[in-house]
């Protein structure tokens, strides 16, 4: 930087101009290239939030399989999740069709509760049946995850599940 | 996206109010359209990648629960640089006395963007690799100023600089002194041409 600094304070008081916008625009994707926003970042802030938010407890991932075969290309098959928080557990089959939706069918170990399928971009609720039982069809496959609300007034904080992907 | 008459203050306002008003997504929206800016802020005042994680998270964390004290939509985006710039310091101040060696620690073992030579040669582009080399001479208000007004669009440069605690003036509507640093060390090197 060996400019005096006249030209700078001159150049610094016109107005921003294409040339700045340009060096601008190269900042940010040189930015973007060199230290990018890690992947996962915006999800698991989003579910950090959302566990705050309903003040809820998280529940764990308990055992699942063929989790790790869901991007694979065989349809038909069925994954099941078990999930489990303080006093309930949630077991969750996944069936694949041939379409690119999935249909969930759940059971809970505790009756008197309300499942919330949460979807990027939209949620749906149900109550489960008198076994605990509950399904939601036609799931758009991606990161869902689920809470669990007493119908009670008990006061007991929701529970949410991590994400899993469809 | 950065085209838009909108600026980004202007669509974090409009998703924090649709966020307000019940609507599930807007938190969401909010989330994506604002975390390239926050992680821009906080890695530039030099935290480490794990930590700069975790200042953006906490962050977000400190909106869930202020979100009923922000009065203005419009001044979320104000608030959400402002937390994660001073939660970034005081991460660095408190590694500096607890640690007197950590920052240069840690851009030993994690190159830093800050440290431009290793990454040049990421850069597949000419342009990029000369705009890179001259920005990196700047000094570090600068760099933390053009860093993170390359993450926001044109109506939001003087509200981020603020944001940022730099003076009036540092940029928008005029050009500002750092951008015309970046201007003469370019105009200087006989390598660069002006874009027309």
């Amino acid at each position: 930087m060996n400019a005096s600094p006249e030209p700078e304070m001159t150049l610094a008081a016109e107005p921003l101009d294409a040339v700045d916008l340009h060096l601008l625009d190269a900042l940010r994707h040189i930015h973007q290239d060199l230290d990018p926003v890690p992947e996962d970042l915006v999800d698991r802030v989003k579910f950090a939030m959302t566990v705050a938010a309903l003040e809820a407890d998280v529940a764990e991932i308990v055992s699942s399989s063929s989790l790790e075969t869901v991007r694979g290309t065989d349809y038909d098959r069925a994954d099941t999740v078990t999930f489990a928080s303080e006093g309930l557990s949630v077991m969750v089959s996944i069936e694949h069709g041939a379409t690119t939706k999935a249909d969930i069918i759940g059971w809970v170990s505790e009756t008197g509760v309300e499942v919330e399928l949460r979807e990027r971009g939209r949620t749906r609720t149900i109550a489960v049946d008198d076994e605990g039982r509950f399904t939601f069809a036609g799931v758009e496959r991606g990161l869902v995850n689920f809470v669990l609300r007493w119908q009670d007034e008990s006061g007991k904080p929701p529970i949410i599940t991590p994400a899993i992907e469809l | 996206m950065r085209t838009g008459a909108d600026g980004l203050a202007t669509r974090a306002a409009n998703a924090f109010r649709a966020h307000r008003d019940g609507q599930p997504a807007g938190m969401s929206t909010l989330v994506e359209e604002v975390t390239p800016l926050l992680w821009a802020i906080a890695r530039q005042q030099g935290l480490h990648h794990q930590a700069a994680e975790d200042v953006v998270q906490n962050t977000w964390l400190k909106l869930v629960e202020h979100a009923p004290d922000i009065a203005d939509p419009q001044s979320v985006l104000k608030w959400l640089i402002t937390t994660t710039k001073r939660d970034a310091w005081s991460t660095v101040s408190r590694g500096h006395r607890e640690e007197p060696a950590a920052r240069s620690d840690v851009r030993d073992v994690e190159p830093d963007v800050t440290a431009p030579s290793p990454e040049v040669s990421v850069l597949t582009d000419a342009d990029d690799r000369l705009v890179w080399q001259h920005f990196a001479t700047l000094p570090e208000r600068c760099k933390a100023l053009l860093r993170a007004i390359a993450f926001a669009d044109k109506p939001d440069y003087a509200s981020v600089a603020q944001a940022l605690g730099m003076p009036v003036g540092s940029i928008g509507p005029t050009r500002g002194r750092c951008l015309a640093k970046l201007r003469l060390a370019l105009a200087a090197d006989p390598r660069w041409e002006m874009p027309s």
